[in-house]
């Protein structure tokens, strides 16, 4: 992905208020707030993410407090920690990483995007 | 790594999950006597093949690894692996103790978790439930071979 397409919050900084983005973001700082956007989320190894996240798709190295919100997948790495709930339709979660919070995934968990109806070949629903 | 028989070759340390007492069993042991508390304690591994159904029940205990395959699923109000979890079936308790827990791509989970270690899959699917993870109530990260298959 270009580099232009992607919304930085720097090692050095700490952002407060509320972020939307479309393509992708990363979290290198410090992050106070509410985040939401359709695309990917990349919270790096040092990052300190304090908020409530609803996004496409969510990658954690570093820290979030508080709900994390996902339509795809959530991946949490061997350094990331996530301290909130956590909602998802698909979660990858690596040996080492730490997670305090209710955890829902899967195509029927309420943030995860349900899956398309079957098509139904022009059946009827059967008579109750 | 699922569904890996475990055959433990040499003595093995233990802790009974009733006393917490630790001792030394043989490594081929299915049960024993807990010299802490004298009670019946199991120390084998538990793995579930095929399309079988263990439980409901009230408990499910072993000092041992759980291994729950594809087809197969376990039910129970308590869950407790020392030696870990490992599920590419559905395992649905209220709530669950264990060091390690890997849940395969096809796996489905629910219950309340305590973990040291949790692995998951792209895939798997867990029902609302609250996930302490690392978390260790019982000591078992000290205990020399925790874990071993």
């Amino acid at each position: 992905m270009a580099e232009g397409d992607m919304t930085i919050v720097g090692s050095d900084s700490h952002f407060k208020g509320e972020l939307t983005f479309d393509s992708t973001a990363k979290i290198n700082g410090k992050f106070d707030g509410q985040i939401n956007g359709k695309g990917e989320l990349l919270v790096t190894n040092n990052a300190l993410c304090k908020a409530d996240v609803n996004v496409g798709a969510a990658q954690v190295d570093g820290k979030v407090e508080g709900n994390l919100t996902a339509k795809d997948t959530i991946k949490l790495n061997a350094n990331g920690s996530v301290k909130g709930d956590i909602t998802a339709a698909k979660m990858a979660m690596a040996e080492g990483s730490s997670f305090y919070g209710m955890c829902a995934v899967g195509p029927d968990a309420p943030g995860g995007a349900k899956p398309a109806p079957a098509p139904q070949g022009g059946q009827q629903p059967p008579k109750k | 790594m699922l569904l890996a028989m475990a055959r433990h070759t040499g003595p093995r340390m233990v802790q009974c999950y009733l006393c917490r007492h630790r001792f030394e069993v043989g490594g081929r042991a299915q049960s024993t006597s807990c010299p802490g508390c004298n009670k019946p304690v199991i120390v084998g591994d538990l793995i579930l093949k095929g399309s079988t159904l263990k439980g409901p029940k009230k408990e499910e205990r072993t000092c041992g690894k759980i291994v729950v395959g594809k087809k197969a699923r376990l039910m129970a109000e308590f869950v407790e692996a020392h030696g870990g979890i490992e599920c590419e079936g559905t395992i649905e308790a209220r709530h669950v103790l264990t060091s390690r827990l890997v849940l395969g791509a096809k796996a489905v989970y629910k219950g309340d978790l305590q973990a040291q270690t949790v692995e998951m899959k792209p895939g798997a699917k867990v029902k609302p439930s609250q996930f302490a993870v690392p978390e260790d109530p019982i000591g078992l990260a000290d205990l020399p071979q925790s874990g071993s298959g």
